[in-house]
C-alpha cells in the first residue's frame, strides 16, 4: 500500500500537509480545553471585560461562564443601623440596578464572542460567597481590583488575594 | 509452438498485465515496454501506433491536469474543504454526508486522487477534534469519490476512455451516468448512517465546542493567491459550461480542457515550467503504452474473437450488459480499471459492428462496472490506494479483509441499484429471464 501510494501521490501529499499547516489547529489546539464552567465575580469596582481578556477567554471555546454580580452586605447592614431600612432598601435597589446594567453588557460582550452566558446579583460576601460559588467551577477569572476600594492599584487586592490563597482552582487575573 | 502475432500480442497483454498488477515495475514503465515488445515484433507498424493512441484521452487528461495544478496554487480546495468543515456544525453525522457530497461533486469534475488528496487533512483535523474514529469518514470519502467520479464524462479515466472511444458527449453521461450517481450515493449514505450512526453521536455541549473551534478556522487564510482563486474559480466553471455544450458548439471534449488549460495559464501568468512540471507524465505515457498494447489485441484479431464467441454465446443486449457490468466492476476491484476499459472498448466496438448487440446501454454497463468496481478492494481503484495510505502516514488503519467487506457490500448494492437503474431506462433491453 506505501508503495502504491508513493507511486500515486509521490511527494503531494507533504505539500498539501504543509499548506494547510498554516491555517488549521496545532495539535495543541486539537485538544479540546479541560474548562467547562467559567466563574466570574463583579462587583463595583468592574469597569468592562478588556479585549486582552477576552482574547485570552477564547482558549476556553465552550465554556460557560457564570457572571455573577455580588453586592456586600455588611454594606447594607451598615446603611441599615445608620439611616434605617428605607435607605438600606433604597441603597440595595440602586445597588441592582447598576449591577443589572454591568451585567447585561458583560453578558452581551461575551455572547458575541461565543460563549454562553449565565448572569446572577447575589446579595453576601465578596469573599465567602465567591470561594462557595466557585466550588463547583473549573476556573475563576478575577478582577485584580475586585473588593478594594475604587482607587486605581495594579496589585492584587486584598481580597483577592485572600480568595486567591483559599480557593483549590485555578484563578486568571485581569 | 508457433508463436503467431496473435499468440505474441497475447502473451505480451497477459505478462504487461501480470506486471502491472505485480506493482514491482511502474505501471507505466510496464505499458511502455510492452508497447515496445509489439513494435520490435512488427504487430503493430508505426501508422498503426498512431491510429491505436487515443489522443482524444491523453489530452483531456492533460488539459484536466493543467487546470487543477494551476488551480491549486491558488487554494481553491482548501477553502472548500474549510468551509464544508464549517458548513457541518461539529455533527459527526453532517461530517460525513457534508464531506461525502463535496467529494463526490469534486470528483465528477476533478480527478479523484485530487479531490481525496485535498479532503482528507481536513477531514483528519475534526475528526480528532471531534475525538472520533476517521474511519467512517475516510471510507465514505473513498465510495463518495468513486461514485461521484462516474457521474461525468471527465470524473474517471474509464468514463473519459468510453467516451472518446465512442464519440458520448459530456451531457450523455451527465444524464445517464448522473442520476445512477446520485442514487448509489444516497443509498451508500444510508448504508454508512446504518453502520456507522451510534458511533457518530456526541452530545450537543461536545457539538457546540466542537462547532466553535471550527468556526475559528479563517477560510480566507487559505487563499494564497486572491486573484489566481478568482481567475482559477472563473476558468473553471467556464470549462464546466463548454463541456456542457461542446457538441452543439462541436468541440471535443479534449478541445475544451485543452482550450481552459490555456486561457488560466495566459490569464494566471504562473510559471508553465511549474504548471507543466506538475503534469503527471507518467500516467499518460501509461495511457500511451495500453492503448499500443490493445492495438496489438485489436491488429491481431483476437478482440474480434472474442467478440464472436460473445455474440454467439449471449443473449441479446441485456444479457450482455448484465455480464460487461459485472465482469468490469469484479475485475477492476481485483486489477487497474484503466487496462480493463481499454481492452473492453474494442470488445463493445466489435460487438456493435455485428449488428448483434444496441451498443449504446453497453458504453454505460462498462462505465458503471468499470467505475464503481473500484469501490471493490483497497487496490480498486487510486482514491481508494491514496485515502488508505494518508490513513496509515496518520497512524489510523484498516486491514485488506476489513475494506473488503464493506466494499463488496457497497459495490454490489451500488452496481445492482446503477444496472436496474440501466435496465429502467432502456427497458428495451431488459432479458426474457428477468
Amino acid at each position: 500500500m506505501s508503495r502504491k501510494f508513493s507511486d500515486l501521490v509521490g511527494s503531494q501529499y507533504e505539500q498539501i500537509r504543509s499548506d494547510y499547516c498554516d491555517f488549521l489547529l496545532t495539535e495543541e489546539e486539537l485538544a479540546l480545553s479541560p474548562i467547562k464552567n467559567i466563574f466570574m465575580p463583579l462587583d463595583y469596582t468592574h469597569e468592562g471585560l478588556p479585549q486582552h481578556l477576552l482574547t485570552t477567554l477564547h482558549l476556553f471555546t465552550g465554556a460557560t461562564i457564570h457572571l455573577t454580580y455580588i453586592i456586600d452586605t455588611q454594606i447594607i447592614t451598615r446603611i441599615e443601623r445608620i439611616l434605617g431600612s428605607e435607605s438600606a432598601d433604597e441603597y440595595t435597589r440602586l445597588k441592582k440596578e447598576k449591577a443589572g446594567e454591568f451585567l447585561k453588557i458583560g453578558t452581551e460582550l461575551l455572547y458575541d464572542a461565543g460563549f454562553s452566558v449565565q448572569s446572577s446579583i447575589v446579595t453576601g460576601s465578596k469573599l465567602d460567597d465567591c470561594i462557595r460559588l466557585a466550588s463547583d467551577q473549573d476556573l475563576v477569572v478575577l478582577s485584580k481590583r475586585y473588593g478594594t476600594d475604587t482607587s486605581v492599584s495594579k496589585t492584587l487586592s486584598p481580597i483577592a488575594l485572600r480568595i486567591n490563597r483559599e480557593i483549590g482552582i485555578s484563578i486568571l487575573f485581569y | 509452438m508457433v508463436f503467431t502475432p496473435e499468440i505474441i500480442a497475447l502473451l505480451v497483454f497477459i505478462v504487461t498485465y501480470a506486471l502491472i498488477v505485480d506493482e514491482r515495475i511502474h505501471r507505466a514503465v510496464c505499458a511502455m515496454a510492452g508497447a515496445s515488445v509489439l513494435i520490435l515484433f512488427g504487430i503493430l507498424s508505426w501508422d498503426q501506433v498512431l491510429h491505436h493512441i487515443d489522443f482524444g484521452t491523453i489530452f483531456l487528461l492533460m488539459g484536466m491536469m493543467i487546470i487543477v495544478n494551476t488551480s491549486r496554487n491558488s487554494g481553491l480546495f482548501e477553502y472548500i474543504a474549510i468551509i464544508t468543515g464549517k458548513a457541518a456544525k461539529g455533527n459527526p453525522i453532517y461530517v460525513l454526508f457534508l464531506f461525502a457530497i463535496v467529494t463526490a461533486v469534486s470528483s465528477a469534475f476533478l480527478d479523484n486522487v485530487t479531490t481525496v488528496l485535498l479532503m482528507t487533512p481536513m477531514i483528519l483535523t475534526i475528526s480528532r477534534l471531534m475525538n472520533i474514529n476517521p474511519l467512517p469518514f475516510l471510507i465514505s470519502e473513498i465510495f463518495a469519490s468513486n461514485i461521484g467520479g462516474a457521474a461525468t464524462l471527465i470524473g474517471d479515466p474509464p468514463n473519459i476512455m468510453i467516451a472518446s472511444a465512442s464519440g458520448l458527449g459530456f451531457n450523455d453521461f451527465l444524464t445517464v451516468m448522473g442520476p445512477i450517481a446520485i442514487v448509489d450515493m444516497v443509498v451508500v449514505l444510508i448504508i454508512l448512517y446504518a453502520l456507522y450512526g451510534k458511533e457518530l453521536k456526541i452530545s450537543a455541549d461536545d457539538q457546540k465546542t466542537i462547532a466553535h473551534a471550527i468556526n475559528g478556522l479563517d477560510e480566507k487564510s487559505a487563499i494564497l493567491d486572491k486573484p489566481l482563486f478568482t481567475k482559477s474559480v472563473i476558468v473553471l466553471l467556464l470549462v464546466i459550461a463548454l463541456f456542457f455544450l461542446h457538441s452543439s458548439l462541436g468541440l471535443e471534449p479534449a478541445e475544451v480542457a485543452l482550450i481552459g488549460a490555456s486561457i488560466l495559464l495566459i490569464w494566471s501568468r504562473e510559471s508553465p515550467e511549474l504548471i507543466l512540471e506538475k503534469i503527471e507524465w507518467p500516467a499518460l505515457f501509461f495511457f500511451g503504452g495500453l492503448f499500443i498494447l490493445v492495438g496489438g489485441l485489436v491488429e491481431t484479431g483476437l478482440i474480434t474473437s472474442i467478440a464472436d464467441v460473445m455474440i454467439h454465446s449471449v443473449n441479446g443486449t441485456g444479457e450482455a450488459m448484465f455480464i460487461i457490468t459485472w465482469f468490469s466492476a469484479i475485475a477492476s476491484g481485483l486489477v487497474d480499471n484503466i487496462p480493463l476499459t481499454a481492452a473492453m472498448i474494442p470488445l463493445i466496438q466489435d460487438l456493435g459492428v455485428s449488428g448483434a448487440f444496441d451498443i449504446y446501454p453497453l458504453w454505460w454497463a462498462l462505465s458503471l462496472g468499470a467505475c464503481l468496481g473500484g469501490n471493490l478492494t483497497a487496490i480498486g481503484a487510486s482514491a481508494n490506494v491514496v485515502v488508505l495510505g494518508i490513513m496509515e502516514r496518520e497512524g489510523e488503519s484498516i486491514t485488506f479483509i476489513q475494506f473488503l467487506k464493506l466494499g463488496a457490500l457497497i459495490t454490489f448494492t451500488t452496481v445492482t441499484t446503477g444496472l436496474i437503474l440501466l435496465y429502467i431506462m432502456f427497458p428495451e433491453t431488459i432479458p426474457i429471464v428477468f
